[in-house]
């Protein structure tokens, strides 16, 4: 009698225990996910700060520069692109793609243009140029920083998720695993814009 | 196949290079690692970096650093502005000034919550007139220092722009005023002090002769006691605003 309550007493307990440790390791997921969330936000803000800079910068150049006509087109265009691709979290790896990719043209048209602008001195030297310079390179590196700060934290939860005993809790509430930015060649490092 | 090997191994290689980037721990307002300034010097750097904290409530560290680490400007300045967590935590309000002489580069790393008086424009015109012209002639302790006063004036007016005149005259002028007051102030202790020992007959200059200015011992570390623990400041951090400049 009493070692059979005994033991009913340690099974409900083992049970009690378990239920504890099933609802706080989701609870730790819930967290983790939202954190990565945040973190998508805020580099969806830097890159939204970046294309804020452009129509300035477009019509800066073109006060200058009439001649560039294409690729100051290509800007434009590219963050017109941008401006559709709406996502709301970068949750896929699809969704990151896209966003990459639109956000990648963005990149390298505004790079062509900050090589062409190189031929223009009347153009490097007005006052309005250098801010938006600066406030480009800003951008870019506040860009940089929060692409990592992203990875960081998508990194952790990707870990808690796919880690033993982590990852029953993670299959039983459908978390998947969240994709990283890539490192391009050259992406690493805000771009040098002399003065 | 053994190329992806190889190309992993590289990779990760990189990986832990980038990872070994010592940032070392935080000392309170300014970490001269290459002995750039003297002793009096950093006493004034110190004086000027309190007077910021305690006046416009600008947490801000300086960090003469020896070399570049193996990585950037722009990521050993975020690294260093997250290792030492600079500002406040609810107010962001850290900046970080990080020069490295041996490569020429220098980088303000200003905090999510001044991005709105410090901004990127703002941070590159007091570098191109104040920092990097006061660096090419190895003035370091003037461009410093005129930045110091620059930013408390941006703070004091946010309209303000960097202007390095007003630097230059305020030097000429001054330094005899200075050397005026000096010559009374020590004129008058000393002409004190004989009079002192006569009357009482001992040590002429025993420590409370020269009134304490605000130069004390524990000038140090103000603002940054407390809360934080031995390696950081606040709690601050910053998403990569301000601007890198070489000189």
């Amino acid at each position: 009698m009493k070692s059979s309550l005994i033991a009913v007493l340690a099974v409900v307990g083992v049970l009690v225990l378990g239920g504890l440790w099933y609802v706080s390791a989701g609870n730790n997921l819930i967290t983790l996910d939202e954190r990565v969330n945040s973190a998508s936000s805020q580099v969806e803000n830097v890159y939204q700060r970046r294309a804020d800079l452009i129509p300035n910068l477009v019509a800066t150049v073109k006060g200058y520069a009439k001649h560039e006509a294409d690729v100051l087109e290509a800007v434009t265009q590219a963050r017109a692109q941008v401006g559709q691709v709406k996502i709301g979290g970068i949750k896929t790896a699809e969704d990151m793609e896209k966003f990459d990719r639109s956000q990648g043209q963005l990149s390298s048209a505004l790079s062509r243009l900050m090589v062409v602008s190189e031929k223009y001195p009347e153009l490097k030297a007005d006052k309005g140029f250098l801010e938006l310079q600066s406030q480009l390179e800003g951008t870019e590196n506040r860009i940089t920083v929060e692409r990592q700060r992203f990875n960081e934290t998508v990194k952790e939860f990707n870990t808690s998720i796919r880690v033993f005993p982590g990852s029953i809790v993670a299959g039983n509430k459908g978390f998947k695993e969240r994709p990283y930015f890539q490192a391009k060649k050259g992406s690493d490092e805000a771009p040098k814009v002399s003065f | 196949m053994l190329k992806t090997l190889l190309a992993s191994t590289l990779l990760l290689f990189t990986l832990q290079v980038k990872a070994d980037t010592k940032i070392p721990p935080f000392q309170g307002d300014i970490l001269d690692e290459t002995h750039t300034f003297s002793g009096s010097e950093l006493q004034d750097i110190r004086t000027k970096i309190q007077k910021l904290r305690v006046e416009r409530g600008v947490w801000m560290a300086v960090y003469f650093a020896s070399d570049l680490k193996e990585t950037t400007i722009e990521d050993l300045a975020n690294k260093t502005f997250h290792e030492w967590k600079l500002g406040e935590k609810d107010k962001n309000n850290g900046l970080l000034l990080i020069a490295v002489p041996k490569a020429h580069k220098m980088r303000l790393e200003v905090g999510y919550g001044l991005e709105g008086t410090l901004t990127d424009a703002w941070t590159k015109r007091l570098q191109m007139q104040i920092l990097v012209p006061a660096f090419q002639v190895r003035k370091y302790y003037a461009g410093l220092s005129d930045t110091l006063d620059e930013i408390d004036r941006r703070f004091q007016n946010p309209g303000e722009n960097p202007d390095p005149k007003r630097h230059q005259q305020k030097q000429k002028l001054p330094n005899l005023v200075v050397l005026i007051f000096l010559a009374i102030f020590f004129g008058f202790n000393i002409f004190f002090a004989i009079l002192r020992r006569r009357s009482r007959g001992y040590g002429a200059y025993s420590s409370g002769d020269f009134p304490s200015g605000g130069y004390s011992s524990r000038g140090g570390d103000g603002g940054f006691s407390g809360d934080g623990g031995g390696s950081s400041s606040g709690g601050g951090d910053s998403g990569g605003g301000g601007s890198s400049s070489d000189w």
